[in-house]
């Protein structure tokens, strides 16, 4: 009885080793750390029929601290610039908000910094570039890295949100409805430089892959 | 999928045992180095597949058994822009395809000779798979069960005549039924060779 559950169990050792290690996952640390930009839009809508847009001065942020509301420095400003200049760029004149009917669209920022946290188990790395099989420690041929329990690292992720909302026929749709959607995503690490620099890449990209979104005179 | 059908029907009934020799058993590991055929989610030759087996010998040129398989391809894309009707994404990414077969096997030798000993079979059962397109730090995953028949031609060639070892040379194509609509994936081809060894026993 012994000797059949010692059979038993290295066979189901041995077949373990063998499909443990059978996954190979892409060299995913080769990715760009270009944000992923996605936009989308209110297929019904004629962005021609726009000609004025309002932009709030200011970025709304939500971070894991609750204190955080506004982004207003000079870096935020440089992002909004970028925004008015690509609007300018598409044939938009930039108007002050105010007055019901003063600007056709309404432009607002909102920044999202947070942590994603992943549990993994030990031995995750396994098939990372560097991160050692399990023969660099020797004659461990078929032998997989395991253990029962597992931990959680985090990254911080940043996210650029463009949103625009149609005022021109706000009163008559008794809403405002957001018709423009640009969003910036990714890892942002601690450089500020770094951050700023993905928000203006990802302010360019959501306008040049909405074609769609310019004025009747362009 | 029904020409797969009717040709693994065929390949099955001219299996026939004309020995009426019970005999050994083996088991066997093989590299598997191929490529998929049918989609563009991923492409290209991959080599980090294998399977592992077990045959036993009913009569003495055909055997039954089992096998678990494993095949991983991968795909780069660089940086671009995806149009969809509603918008648009821009990302580089690599797209991913896990296939873990797990099948019946019906395995015919002709003409065994001392040295070399050319066979076909055909495997049969279900094929556990994952789709993935990693992008920046994320990922997005289905995963999906599938029927897969494995039709194959090879050889076991043998350098000492009476060997428990030999070698495996042989050659696959893989359909299995398994769909990612989401990927645009109706089902999975592949075509791929075989290099491994087998040891017999009784």
């Amino acid at each position: 009885m012994k000797k059949l559950n010692r059979g038993y169990l290295s066979s189901l050792l041995l077949v373990f080793a063998a499909f443990a290690s059978c996954k190979k996952l892409p060299p995913v640390d080769n990715l760009s750390s270009d944000f992923v930009v996605e936009t989308k839009y209110d297929t019904s809508v004629h962005f021609t029929t726009f000609k004025t847009f309002a932009i709030r001065d200011t970025i709304t942020v939500a971070t894991e601290n609750p204190k955080d509301s506004v982004w207003y420095d000079a870096d935020a400003q440089t992002i909004i610039n970028e925004v008015a200049k690509q609007m300018k760029a598409v044939g938009y004149t930039q108007v002050m908000p105010g007055d019901k009917g003063g600007a056709d669209l309404g432009i607002q920022l909102i920044g999202i910094r947070n942590r994603t946290i992943f549990n993994v188990t030990p031995g995750y790395w396994w098939g990372f570039p560097g991160y050692g099989d399990p023969y660099y420690w020797g004659d461990f041929y078929g032998y997989p890295y395991w253990n029962s329990y597992w931990y959680s690292y985090s990254i911080k992720t940043g996210s650029l949100i463009v949103e625009m909302a149609n005022l021109k026929d706000a009163v008559a749709n008794q809403k405002l409805n957001i018709i423009w959607t640009g969003i910036g995503s990714g890892q942002i690490g601690n450089s500020k430089s770094f951050v700023l620099d993905q928000c203006i890449k990802t302010v360019d990209q959501a306008f040049l892959q909405s074609p769609y979104l310019h004025q009747s005179t362009q | 999928m029904k020409k797969i059908i009717t040709f693994s029907l065929i390949l099955f009934s001219g299996m026939v045992c004309y020995g009426q020799q019970k005999g050994h058993s083996e088991v066997y590991l093989n590299w598997n180095l191929g490529a998929p055929l049918n989609n563009s989610f991923a492409t290209g030759f991959n080599a980090a597949g294998g399977s592992i087996g077990y045959n036993t010998f009913i009569c003495k040129n055909f055997a039954v058994g089992g096998a678990i398989g494993w095949n991983n391809y991968n795909t780069y894309y660089e940086r671009q822009t995806y149009h969809t009707k509603t918008g648009a994404i821009t990302t580089d990414m690599y797209t991913y395809i896990f296939a873990l077969p797990i099948m019946a096997t019906a395995t015919q030798y002709i003409n065994a000779g001392k040295f070399v000993s050319p066979y076909i079979k055909v495997g049969a059962g279900a094929l556990y798979g994952e789709q993935s397109q990693y992008y920046n730090i994320y990922e997005d995953r289905t995963t999906d069960w599938g029927f897969t028949v494995i039709p194959e031609v090879g050889a076991k060639i043998s350098f000492i005549p009476g060997s428990k070892w030999s070698l495996n040379a042989s050659a696959q194509y893989l359909y299995a039924t398994n769909k990612a609509s989401v990927y645009n994936l109706n089902n999975i081809q592949t075509l791929s060779v075989n290099i491994g060894a087998s040891w017999k026993f009784r």
